[in-house]
């Protein structure tokens, strides 16, 4: 059980999680929607105000457009064109999976109305306006918002090691580094288009 | 109660690869002795044995093995390409 929910790809990789992949990214995508949240980079969630739909469904297919091409550069370059994209686009959607909880802790604008409170309260760190129940709110889904992100990016790591089956130095290296150009490339592309 | 032997492959002591000492006719009792090196494929373990094994019933085809096995194809792939690394290794020694 453990295996299957930090490491998938031992038993599903290519077009089957692309599947479930898709199925994932658009159910994130719309909850996105719903509950105003952006999807602003690969590794970024932000709560906002009157989110599309377009630009749910856009954010993300830039976030999986982006990480897919740069893995699979890094891949096909370092083992010398055996990288399959098939299992580096279908590894990489399905590692996405859980931030599709994020968008739930924006129920009812709560985590926008406590970021408004707290940036409004910038000028006078001292006196921010949140009631025990908003910080209480405030501190549980944060940590467990950072604890998705953490598996997202363990479950991507997971994801380029297997569909590369790179070992040692150069994966660590190459993932860390796809992992910041494709944070950056995103970042770039979400706000430009 | 009877107990599955596994093939020891390398020394308890120093850990280097064993070779073959003395061989055993059950039938009429004859031994054999000398120095024999193990072949190439007894040198792997267990597991590998088992892969190259379902690898050829499988005409040698890598989707078929990762369907009946439940893994996805990368994972059996993978396999295959460390098991050439270690084969390679091995026939260089």
């Amino acid at each position: 059980m453990i295996q299957k929910l930090f490491n998938p790809f031992v038993q599903i990789a290519g077009s089957k999680s692309l599947i479930f992949g898709l199925l994932f990214l658009l159910l994130s995508s719309t909850l996105a929607a719903f509950f105003n949240t952006r999807f602003d980079g690969i590794l970024d969630a932000h709560y906002t105000k009157n989110q599309s739909f377009y630009l749910s469904y856009l954010d993300n297919l830039i976030n999986i457009s982006v990480i897919t091409l740069i893995f699979f550069g890094f891949g096909s370059f370092l083992t010398k064109g055996r990288t399959r994209f098939i299992d580096i686009l279908g590894t990489s959607a399905l590692a996405r999976f859980p931030l599709f909880i994020i968008p739930l802790f924006n129920i009812q604008n709560q985590s926008g109305l406590i970021g408004e409170k707290i940036i409004q309260s910038i000028t006078k760190p001292n006196d921010i306006q949140l009631t025990q129940f908003e910080w209480i709110y405030l501190i549980i889904s944060g940590i467990i918002s950072l604890l998705l992100i953490i598996w997202y990016i363990a479950l991507l790591f997971k994801a380029y090691k297997i569909s590369t089956n790179l070992k040692g130095a150069n994966l660590i290296v190459s993932f860390i580094l796809g992992l910041v150009i494709a944070e950056i490339v995103s970042k770039i592309l979400i706000y430009q288009l | 109660m009877s107990l599955f032997k596994k093939l020891p492959l390398c020394c308890p002591s120093c850990e280097s690869l064993l070779s073959v000492n003395r061989m055993h006719c059950k039938s009429c009792d004859t031994n054999v002795e000398g120095s024999y090196e193990l072949p190439l494929l007894a040198q792997l373990n267990g597991d590998e044995q088992k892969f190259v094994i379902s690898f050829l019933k499988s005409s040698g085809s890598i989707k078929e093995m990762a369907s009946q096995m439940g893994m996805s194809y990368p994972t059996m792939r993978n396999m295959l390409d460390d098991l050439i690394e270690k084969v390679k290794t091995l026939e260089n020694k």
